[in-house]
Parts: structure tokens; sequence; C-alpha cells
């Protein structure tokens, strides 16, 4: 009678050892793979430059120099600003001033005193007679404030608006 | 140890799968993983130092066209303070007095007749940041005297501008007429008259000539000059 038993427990050895065997086998081709791909990546690697600390430097300079070009920025628009403030305010200021040329329609007169505020001007002066305001044909016309005749000529006040 | 071998004998496949696996992922996780995140950390660097100097680059060319902006700007306008206002001013008067306040300087000058007011309006619409409140012109024995009101703000700026604002046409028109002067007659020949003017001035005189900027002489009748002024009036004065 054959003994089973015993055949058996010499299968399953060896079944075993011929696990193990390729167990190392697996274990081998993969410490090959991965020392293979591991070669690939240093070469690679070694290949680009260390480039860490340039970035960072040109990361700063860039930074530093985007907060300046930022304060650049400011100044030109405060300046370009100014510049059309300063249009605006000539364009106030000949509205002001042509309040006064509009004396020079006056044939004859003497001016005494001007103060020209925003809102109005307001001139005092002589002239020989009042009706040479109201037969002027003036485009804007003026408000007669105060008039005090005198012997030479009569001082008038005139007050011009833009209105 | 037999209970073991049965066992690897009984489950083989899935031994060698799980044995594979097990050491794939360790190898995988533990050797080249980090090798491969080094690799890939350079290609990153790599790529940003080029867009980081590609940006420089465009930095660069636009601190260069600011820079440019601003030269440009500077030399068509300066920043002005109250003393430079000042120094401008004292080219067309004399400064009388200059007062500063918290939100407003107030300049006082003393202008002579020939100074054009249009002028001072001239140099104030160069300025920008600089309100003009009031202006006040004061004509007094032939001198006028200006006070100027402005309210600065924060930045003033004086700028170079090509056009410039019209001329008041009425500069010889400033300060109040004349009194009638008193003439006396000393002979007459013919058409003309030898007058002193005012106890003081020798004048040889004809009909339509003017006395001074304001009084003309039209005629002497009975023994009286008949005088006319700038502004249409006449004045009837005895010989004294």
């Amino acid at each position: 009678m054959l003994n089973l038993i015993h055949w058996r427990g010499v299968m399953i050895r060896k079944r075993f050892i011929w696990c193990a065997r390729w167990c190392l086998f697996l274990t081998l081709s993969l410490v090959s793979v991965a020392l293979s791909a591991s070669i690939m990546l240093l070469s690679l690697s070694k290949d680009l430059p260390d480039q860490t600390e340039q970035l960072a430097d040109l990361v700063r300079q860039n930074t530093t120099m985007s907060q300046q070009l930022n304060e650049m920025q400011l100044s030109v628009d405060q300046r370009l600003q100014a510049q059309t403030s300063q249009l605006e305010h000539q364009e106030h200021l000949s509205l002001r001033l042509s309040r006064l040329q509009r004396l020079s329609l006056i044939d004859a007169f003497r001016v005494i005193s001007v103060t020209d505020t925003k809102k109005s001007t307001v001139v005092r002066l002589q002239i020989g007679d009042l009706a040479k305001l109201t037969s002027q044909p003036l485009e804007n016309p003026f408000d007669v404030r105060l008039v005090q005749p005198g012997e030479h000529a009569v001082i008038a006040e005139l007050v011009f608006s833009d209105g | 140890m037999a209970n073991f071998q049965q066992w690897v004998a009984r489950h083989t496949n899935v031994v060698l799968i799980a044995w594979f696996l097990i050491v794939a992922a360790v190898l995988g996780v533990f050797v080249v993983k980090p090798l491969f995140d080094r690799y890939v950390a350079r290609l990153i660097d790599q790529r940003q130092v080029i867009e980081q100097t590609a940006r420089h680059q465009r930095l660069d060319q636009r601190r260069l066209a600011l820079s440019q902006a601003i030269e440009e700007i500077d030399a068509a306008s300066h920043s002005l303070d109250l003393m430079a206002l000042v120094a401008h001013l004292s080219d067309m008067g004399e400064i009388l007095d200059v007062q500063v306040t918290s939100d407003q300087w107030v300049v006082s000058l003393a202008m002579s007749g020939q100074s054009d007011v249009g002028a001072i309006y001239d140099l104030l619409s160069r300025i920008s940041g600089l309100a003009v409140d009031t202006i006040a012109l004061q004509t007094m024995d032939g001198e006028q005297q200006l006070r100027l009101s402005l309210e600065p703000s924060e930045a003033v700026w004086l700028h170079t501008v090509d056009g410039s604002l019209s001329e008041l046409a009425w500069g010889d028109r400033l300060g109040e007429l004349s009194v009638c002067p008193n003439l006396r007659l000393r002979a007459q020949l013919g058409e003309r008259f030898q007058v002193v003017m005012n106890d003081s001035d020798r004048l040889s005189i004809a009909t339509g000539d003017w006395l001074n900027a304001d009084w003309r002489f039209l005629g002497y009748r009975d023994e009286q000059f008949i005088l006319k002024n700038g502004l249409g009036r006449t004045c009837v004065t005895p010989s004294f």
C-alpha cells in the first residue's frame, strides 16, 4: 500500500520551495526595474541644473520691481491727473477772465477795483454816463449794484456772473 | 511550520501576486518616488525660471516706459510750493504780504500801471492743485494792489503749456480819473496857449491836445478853459 501521506508532505515542501524561489525571482526583477528607473531619473535630474536659488532670486527681484512699478504708475497717474486738473483749472480761469473781458465792450471806463470770486466778478468802475452801460449789446448782461453820481464821472458797481 | 508550508502550497498564486504588489509598492514609495519627485521639482523650477525671466523682462520694459513717461511729464511740469509761487509773482510786482493758513495762501502784491492783470490769470491757469478763491484788485494813486486768496491741495504743480490766456484789453484804464486840473493862462499865440497846470507844469497846448492821461483841452472862452476827460465828461475851469 502506497504511503500517500509521505508523498503529500514531499509535494507540499517542493511547492513551498518553488514558491519561495519565485518570490525571490520577483524581488530581484522588481529591484532591477527600480534600479533602472532610479538610474534614469538620476540621469535626467543631473541634466537639469538646480535653479532653486536662481528662481528665488528672480522672484525676489520681480516682487521688488513690481512694487516699484506700482509706485511709478501711481506717480504717473498723479501727474496725468494733475495735467487734466490743470486743463480744467485753465478753462475755469479762462471763464472768469472772460467776465472781465466783457468790460472792453464798454466805450470808456476806468477800473477802480475788481473782486473776482468763483461765482461772480464785481467790478467797481468810473464811466462818463450810466446810459453807456445800458446801450452796450452785451451777450451776458451784468447787474448794476451801486451807482454814485459824481461831478466828472459816475461810479458804478457791476456784477458779472456766468449764469 | 508544516501548516505554513501547507497554507503556502494551497495559496501559491495569492502569495506570489501579493508578494509582487508589496515589493513593487515598497520600492516605488521608498526608492523611485523620491527620485521622481526631485526630477519633477527641477522641471517645475526650470519652467518657473523661464516664466520669471520673461516676467522680469516685461517688468523691465514697463519700468523703462514709465521712467520715460515720468521724464516727459516732469519736463512739462514741476511741483510748486508757496515760495516758488511768490518768486513767480514777484516778477509781476512787489510782494507786500504773504499769509499762510492750514487751507489758504493769501498773497498781496503791488503792481505798477504797466502790469497786466491778465498775466496773473495766465500764471494761475498754469497751476494745478491750487484753487483760486478770490482775486481782488484795488487801484489807488496809479498803483494796483492785488490780493490773491488761493486754496492749495496736497500736490501743487506748475505746468508748461503752449497757449496762454488772452490779455486784458483794459490795462491802461486802471485807476480813478484824476480831478479836473487847474489851469492858468500865461499867453496866447494864435491857436496855441501857454498855460501853467496845477501851479507847476508849464504847457503849450492847442485845441484837442491831452493835458495828461485823463484830460484833453477843448477850448478857451470867456477866461474859462473847457476840458474833456477820457470818459466823455466836460469840465469848465476858470483861469486862476
